[in-house]
């Protein structure tokens, strides 16, 4: 009988508790996802957002450039975000079409493993636009267009930056993001293939990654400094973030200014480091520009418009010569 | 002390008599844990029924089943091996080499590809089993080698995503069977109910559970311990590569990189569904309806708009509270775990 009673009593506490945790939780950010403004251009458009996670500088003031872009618009928006786990991105899918949004943007973990979802939303006939992250071609033919940035664009540009840094010939080495990624896989061949072109007399002497951290950039860096010695004239790190990680290893060695870098993003560390020389350049991606034209996208197929098939963000290179006239968004 | 003569009790005696098999169920906490972990689903689903519109239709429950099943896989072999007293680290990874093994023998037809991916995930336990037992390595250590080695082979075989060539399997497995249930439901059902079956009903079962509560004991008394880890183990890596080919299929597509957050989950399940990390106990349905709870709460805070920041707070406190529900013994003094023996063992020794 003991255990009957006290079980019941302490289930009773569990939910008192859990509940209250859920309420103040549950209001805390219950305005966001509902601000209609009514008599607004999109009124009662909702649109549900599927980001692959926005525990990510970069994304998280993505995700905030669409909440701003929403409320101005008056679309009604839900963000989800996946932690860059495809399966739970396939999960918060299907659970956003149960809520039946007049369309959805996906910013893909990946951009193969996604596709089982556009099909999906095919089915229910709501609207996909892609941003920030392409579809395979498989899932071209299943959304309404791409908004976001042009990856290999990007990486070609990277490319530009590090020929102006060390010229037509030389050693690097490729810093690269999280493994898999479409931004890892495709900034990396949008710069081979622009050197290859451009400047077919550097080498590229290896590349690892350190998955867009910081810190792992800093001893990939290191352990390529050792390596290469003299040898390595510059480093290309695939985002802002490992660049900065990069210039931390260089000045480390005491070889700041003679190993050159080259970021991308346009990040506050990225501009930093350009000021402090110990960063060549940079080719910024804006995610304020990048959400913004999610939603907007998003907003007309929504209303039954219709959409060009890609609008790309505009890629602008930033070295020391022109850092001032710019300011870094995340 | 009083766990050692319960079970070599439990072991040696042949037949069960109604009064046993309640007793060792509540000792084990195979008839309560389910009760605590249905509690926390019924809270989390009213809760998130009044607060999110469209939580309680059947198209969410359903999707929410559906994506339940490869953690409840992965979670329903963990329940096993922390029964025996030990764990398994290396599941989320085996996961993902299952899948990437899966995808990349589907062009050699299905059949094949499921017995490869099954190949794999039998073969990743057998070395944990195996090094836990012959060598002598605490399965904290050697089940994390095993991640380690899982994770590195799949960025061998698959530096990045791969995309499958069976998308009528993929849309095979999401076909409807009446308002909730689909293909993928259904299997893992089947999955669980047996999976609930061989631990809760079967000699294996008790001798698991035995395994746990008392390793040397269970040697004494003739049982094969190392057996037992070692098939533990295989069945942990063999569901592992079964969650691994159900993710893949869901996606028609396999990534070194998916399912990173299934190991956690499946952790947290086992323990709110009456696993204790010493071993000896757990219960099947216990960590499933746990694991459904979890991910459920997930899914409302995400229809409510939760940031990913504030949810994971939350998951941390209803974890935490649910484990507080789940063991007063170790808080505030409440010896309860120790008026349950007293209670149990009266009906044992009669």
């Amino acid at each position: 009988m003991t255990i009957f009673t006290s079980k019941k009593a302490r289930n009773g506490i569990v939910a008192v508790v859990a509940t209250a945790a859920l309420a103040v939780a549950g209001c805390g950010t219950g305005d966001s996802p509902s601000s209609n403004a009514p008599g607004a251009a999109g009124d009662n458009v909702k649109v549900a957002a599927l980001i692959s996670g926005t525990n990510v500088p970069y994304l998280a003031t993505y995700a905030d450039s669409m909440q701003k872009k929403a409320d101005e618009l008056g679309v009604e928006l839900t963000v989800y975000s996946a932690d860059f786990d495809a399966n739970k991105q396939a999960q918060q899918f299907s659970q956003a079409l149960t809520s039946k949004p007049s369309a959805i943007v996906v910013a893909a973990v990946d951009a193969t493993s996604i596709v089982p979802s556009l099909l999906q939303a095919k089915q229910a006939g709501i609207p996909v636009v892609a941003s920030n992250t392409g579809v395979s071609a498989d899932g071209q033919a299943l959304i309404a267009g791409y908004t976001g940035p042009d990856d290999l664009t990007q990486g070609a540009e990277c490319a530009k930056l590090m020929v102006e840094a060390i010229g037509t010939t030389g050693k690097i080495a490729m810093i690269e993001g999280a493994l898999g990624t479409t931004a890892q896989t495709n900034r990396g061949k949008g710069f081979v293939d622009e050197l290859r072109k451009s400047a077919p007399g550097i080498e590229i002497l290896d590349q690892q990654t350190a998955s867009w951290d910081k810190d792992k950039a800093r001893s990939v860096a290191a352990n390529f400094i050792t390596r290469f010695g003299d040898d390595l004239n510059a480093i290309f790190a695939q985002d802002d973030t490992m660049a900065s990680g990069a210039a931390q290893a260089i000045a480390d060695a005491g070889k700041t200014g003679t190993i050159k870098v080259v970021g991308l993003g346009g990040s506050k560390q990225g501009f930093d480091g350009i000021k402090d020389g110990s960063i060549y350049g940079t080719v910024i991606q804006s995610p304020v520009q990048d959400g913004a034209l999610a939603i907007e996208a998003a907003q007309k197929v929504g209303s039954g418009q219709t959409i060009d098939a890609t609008k790309y963000l505009t890629p602008i290179s930033v070295t020391a010569d022109n850092v001032s006239q710019h300011t870094a968004e995340w | 002390m009083t766990v050692k003569s319960e079970t070599a009790a439990v072991i040696d005696r042949p037949r069960f008599t109604g009064g046993d098999i309640i007793a060792s169920s509540l000792r084990s906490g195979r008839t309560t844990a389910p009760l605590r972990s249905l509690g926390l689903l019924v809270i989390i689903f009213a809760f998130f029924s009044i607060a999110a519109p469209n939580f309680f239709s059947t198209t969410n429950v359903s999707s929410l089943l559906a994506f339940a099943v490869p953690a409840a896989m992965v979670a329903v072999g963990l329940t096993f091996v922390i029964a025996l007293g030990e764990i398994d680290l290396s599941v989320a990874s085996v996961a993902a080499l299952s899948g990437i093994v899966f995808i990349q023998a589907q062009p050699q037809g299905l059949l094949v590809a499921f017995i490869a991916t099954f190949a794999t995930g039998v073969a990743c336990g057998l070395f944990t089993g195996l090094a836990t037992t012959l060598l002598g390595v605490p399965s904290l250590v050697s089940s994390l080698a095993m991640l380690f080695i899982a994770q590195g082979i799949a960025f061998v075989l698959a530096s990045q995503p791969i995309t499958g060539t069976r998308l009528d399997v993929t849309i095979f497995f999401q076909q409807p069977i009446g308002p909730v249930l689909n293909v993928r439901i259904l299997l893992g059902l089947a999955v669980v109910v047996a999976a609930a079956i061989i631990l809760g009903l079967t000699p294996l079962g008790r001798a698991l559970y035995a395994r746990g509560s008392n390793p040397r004991g269970v040697k004494s008394i003739g049982l094969p311990s190392k057996s037992l880890v070692i098939g533990a183990f295989s069945a942990s890596g063999l569901l592992a590569a079964f969650a691994g080919s159900i993710i893949a299929i869901g996606l028609n597509s396999a990534s070194p990189v998916v399912g990173g957050d299934l190991l956690l989950l499946a952790i947290a399940a086992c323990l709110i569904g009456g696993s204790r990390l010493e071993g000896g106990t757990g219960s099947v349905i216990g960590t499933t309806l746990a694991l459904i709870a979890l991910l459920s709460l997930q899914s409302g805070m995400d229809q409510l708009g939760v940031s990913a920041y504030i949810q994971q707070v939350v998951r941390g406190a209803v974890v935490l509270i649910a484990l507080l529900a789940a063991s007063p013994a170790s808080f505030g003094g409440i010896h309860l775990a120790s008026l349950r023996n007293r209670f149990t063992r009266t009906h044992t020794e009669r």
